[in-house]
């Protein structure tokens, strides 16, 4: 019965289900899709439990407004599209500034992000190294969470939940070139928090 | 675009085009245009070349997100605890229509 159901919300809307039906569906969304809206939450708050929070918000709020789903969009663009709306509403309810680490090397002009006049350095070795390394994720997710936030959405549904460019656009109400320059630039930024604080920490490049 | 125009790309891009270009093409696929235009471009620039395998580490990085575990020696990946999905569960149970 349970794979009936979601398989019938994958290719028509949700009308004309029971109120067991769709509780069925979202918990098996929460199976399916749990993993990658966490980590979108993850990465927007830092947070464990605000995390959670969120995710769960996300859900019960895709559970009561189920009948608004259309096929047109997949599943997952629906319920990032709903949990960056709550998201949002959790940041600007919680402005307190996060600590910040003392050895953090700071990006001030990098944001308007073009790499002319920047000679890039290679960054060393096998990506599988550092992927085994806490201290490397320590400062990934250091860097993560120093990305604007108009970039950090756009860019991150990109990267970690691989959410279509034009539903991006959707989501977030911009023009694809807009998601372009949003997702490139979050990529400058990055790329430079990343070199500067892990991979050529001595260097002295802009 | 004109051909000339076209033509005009390939052979004038500077390093905020073909980094551009660079980032683009992990989220679209390029015209071919730009795409011959990025690839002489990264043949002499290589902070370019540089910048492109640089992305795709940083997305490789994403497909295994994780965060660092002073309880454990090992990096943990980023997931959603199987107590937080029971926990979801059961509110969505709980939830009258």
């Amino acid at each position: 019965m349970a794979e009936k159901t979601s398989s019938n919300l994958k290719s028509e809307t949700t009308t004309g289900l029971s109120a067991n039906e769709k509780s069925q569906a979202v918990s098996d969304w929460v199976d399916q899709y749990g993993d990658d809206l966490y980590r979108f939450a993850f990465a927007r708050l830092r947070d464990q439990t605000s995390a959670e929070d969120v995710v769960q918000e996300a859900f019960i709020a895709a559970f009561k407004s189920l009948n608004e789903f259309r096929s047109e969009s997949t599943v997952k663009t629906w319920l990032i599209s709903i949990l960056r709306n709550k998201i949002v509403d959790f940041i600007r309810k919680d402005q307190r500034e996060k600590a910040k680490p003392v050895s953090f090397v700071e990006d001030v002009n990098i944001t308007s992000g073009s790499l002319d006049g920047n000679r890039l350095k290679e960054w060393d070795g096998d990506p599988s190294n550092v992927i085994e390394n806490q201290e490397f994720w320590e400062i990934f997710n250091n860097c993560v969470a120093k990305l604007p936030e108009n970039l950090a959405e756009s860019f991150l549904m990109r990267e970690i939940n691989g959410i279509p460019v034009e539903d991006v656009c959707k989501i977030v109400g911009i023009t694809s070139t807009n998601v372009s320059v949003r997702v490139y630039r979050a990529r400058v930024f990055l790329r430079h928090c990343l070199d500067k604080n892990w991979f050529n920490p001595e260097s002295d490049t802009p | 675009m004109s051909p000339f125009k076209k033509i005009w790309t390939i052979l004038s891009m500077k390093c905020d085009q073909a980094s551009l270009l660079a980032s683009d093409s992990l989220d679209r696929r390029l015209k071919w245009h730009e795409r011959l235009g990025l690839k002489c471009h990264v043949m002499v620039c290589f902070s370019c070349r540089h910048f492109r395998k640089q992305l795709k580490m940083m997305r490789g990085a994403f497909q295994n997100f994780s965060v660092k575990d002073e309880g454990s020696p090992q990096p943990v990946t980023v997931k959603l605890s199987e107590s937080a999905k029971m926990e979801i569960k059961s509110q969505l149970d709980s939830k009258p229509e």
